[in-house]
């Protein structure tokens, strides 16, 4: 949650507060939660602390209002890019706990750029990223990663000269534990059975789809919570590019957050939760995954750059 | 041409080849990591051979003086990467080359005005120049000192590259830079890694070659910095073990070219040795390992 002062109300002893997010509840029973104004008491943490709200009964109640752990990642008004050129202008989106979002949109709207932005490649212009409530903006991809987040880059990239297992061994490079790295190494050698039996091979002799589950079984090497998957479907062959949608689904199960950036629309939205539809750097539609299924034609309207 | 002719000219060979294997590595570690040359790489020789040199004039046994100045090679090296390629971290290529063209010329020049525009004599150990016999074969004490301790050296830094997590970062950094940086290894330590590594290599190449040399002066540099490049050329751009590969490959062109030309057109080795490398390069444009398919 994030609560900013706004105008209006204004006394010595009560302050408003405009909330990207708030979950007010009284004994924990949830009374209303949302985007919106809230009023406290002036000494009040922003984030936390005794409100006075307007409940249903026209009554003003005391009430505890908590919204911590609603968003595990929360961007808001994100400028990047590359130099002087400016990409995403002003973005703001979140990504709960547990969710898979997809993010979709033409070539060129700044897909990547977004999550080359939250993994600290790239240093944002302006505007704020707070994973678990935690700002990561402007801070290196180590420390991004170390908090959690790993990203499986566009085009696969793995290191076409080190082995399979060598490739996995640089996805745990933060962990200075061997016999936790031997672990987790087991764990994908039982979702990934193809790496195992391809573990002394040079990585840019597999084939596309094996080197897709490499990428990705090396972001998990870092145990994250949560992937940033850039166009795992790129380039893959049909019968592979299924196998790659039963992976993610199957780590959804696993407890893990999944930000999916494809611009292969409907692969996207079955699988997702909710999704964004970014174009030319700003987000031009939002919501549930069904939902924008069903609205298909307007989608295809902001793909062609309409006004809707 | 005899049997132990041969066997001579092979020791030659590989000896120089470890020699140029090592300058190789030595630049296309940092090329590889940084996709950009250091034009100073060649200076990191005279630097070393110049704190030898001075070393030896008050005395310090030959041994000591190499160790000191491969201290140094490493310390430059490291200097060099604080001083020029970092605070131009993300700048263009172009100033990145002539930064590092920039750091060469005033590492010569401080050299020039501080000591001496000329060539200096270093004395080398006399052994050195001593024959010995293994069998029936007479060989250079040099070359099989410089084919040793070459081998170890490479030997060592292949061990490193392997067997290490920091030397699995910079082989993952050679091939991919900026999805390393997403594995989580910090970009400033995988670049001042590879130029201590660089640093080093030159240092003991730098002890090396003046062991074959004699001398120093402050161009001393230019030779190795270019045998190396053409090594990595040759091996292809940005592949570590192309570099070592090319390093032995320009040797043994270079060898047998000397021994197979006739005594006028000697002299002109390096022409011929070029046009080959021109050859290659035609059939392999990409060098001998294409760092794009790893193979």
């Amino acid at each position: 949650m994030n609560c900013h002062p706004a105008t209006g109300l204004k006394n010595h002893v009560w302050r408003r507060y405009y909330c990207s997010w708030f979950l007010i509840s009284i004994d924990r029973e949830i009374l209303s939660e949302g985007q919106g104004f809230v009023t406290s008491s002036k000494n009040a943490n922003r984030n936390q602390g005794v409100f006075i709200v307007m409940t249903g009964d026209g009554l003003y109640q005391k009430v505890k209002i908590s919204g911590q752990e609603k968003h595990m990642l929360n961007i808001s008004g994100l400028t990047s890019g590359y130099g002087p050129v400016e990409v995403l202008h002003g973005l703001s989106l979140y990504i709960n706990k547990g969710e898979i979002v997809a993010v979709i949109g033409p070539n060129g709207a700044g897909k990547s750029t977004l999550l080359k932005t939250i993994v600290g490649l790239i240093s944002p212009q302006n505007g704020s990223i707070l994973f678990q409530d935690r700002s990561i903006e402007r801070q290196p991809p180590e420390y991004v990663l170390d908090r959690g987040i790993a990203l499986v880059p566009e085009g696969r990239r793995v290191f076409a000269g080190l082995t399979v297992l060598e490739n996995l061994h640089m996805g745990a490079y933060l962990e200075r534990d061997s016999s936790r790295k031997k672990k987790q190494i087991d764990y994908i050698y039982d979702l990934f059975p193809r790496l195992e039996e391809r573990h002394q091979q040079l990585s840019g002799t597999l084939s596309g789809g094996e080197q897709q589950q490499l990428a990705i079984a090396r972001a998990l090497m870092s145990r994250p919570k949560m992937l940033l998957l850039d166009e795992p479907s790129l380039g893959l062959a049909p019968v592979i590019v299924e196998v790659v949608i039963d992976l993610i689904n199957s780590l959804r199960k696993e407890g893990l957050t999944i930000i999916l950036v494809e611009q292969n629309i409907h692969q996207a939205l079955e699988i997702s939760d909710r999704a964004y539809v970014l174009v030319n750097g700003s987000i031009r539609m939002s919501g549930s995954a069904s939902q924008l299924l069903e609205t298909g034609v307007d989608m295809e309207k902001a793909y062609l750059g309409e006004k809707i | 041409m005899t049997i132990e002719v041969a066997v001579q000219q092979l020791i030659n060979a590989l000896s120089l080849g470890s020699l140029y294997a090592l300058l190789a590595l030595g630049l296309g570690m940092v090329y590889s990591v940084l996709g950009m040359l250091n034009f100073a790489y060649g200076e990191l020789l005279t630097v070393c051979g110049y704190t030898m040199f001075l070393l030896i004039l008050i005395g310090v046994p030959f041994p000591v003086a190499g160790l000191v100045g491969l201290g140094m090679a490493i310390g430059v090296s490291l200097l060099i990467e604080r001083l020029v390629f970092r605070p131009l971290r993300g700048a263009s290529f172009i100033s990145l080359l002539f930064a590092s063209f920039a750091a060469s010329v005033i590492i010569q020049n401080l050299i020039k005005q501080l000591i001496s525009k000329r060539p200096k004599v270093i004395p080398v150990p006399e052994v050195f120049d001593q024959m010995i016999n293994i069998g029936p074969f007479q060989i250079n004490v040099l070359s099989l000192i410089i084919l040793l301790v070459g081998l170890v050296t490479l030997a060592g830094l292949v061990a490193f590259l392997q067997k290490t997590r920091w030397g699995l970062a910079i082989r993952a950094a050679a091939e991919d830079f900026e999805v390393t940086r997403l594995m989580g290894a910090k970009a400033n330590r995988v670049i001042a890694l590879s130029f201590a590594l660089s640093g080093f290599v030159a240092g003991v190449a730098g002890v090396l070659w003046l062991s074959r040399r004699g001398a120093v002066s402050p161009t001393m540099g230019f030779i190795p910095i270019l045998k190396a490049f053409i090594a990595i050329v040759i091996g292809g751009l940005g592949s570590l073990k192309g570099a070592v590969m090319g390093g032995f490959l320009l040797a043994f062109i270079e060898v047998a070219l000397m021994v197979m030309l006739p005594t006028r057109a000697v002299p002109f080795t390096d022409a011929f040795a070029l046009m080959i490398v021109v050859v290659i390069l035609y059939m392999r444009p990409e060098g001998l390992i294409s760092i794009k398919t790893g193979s």
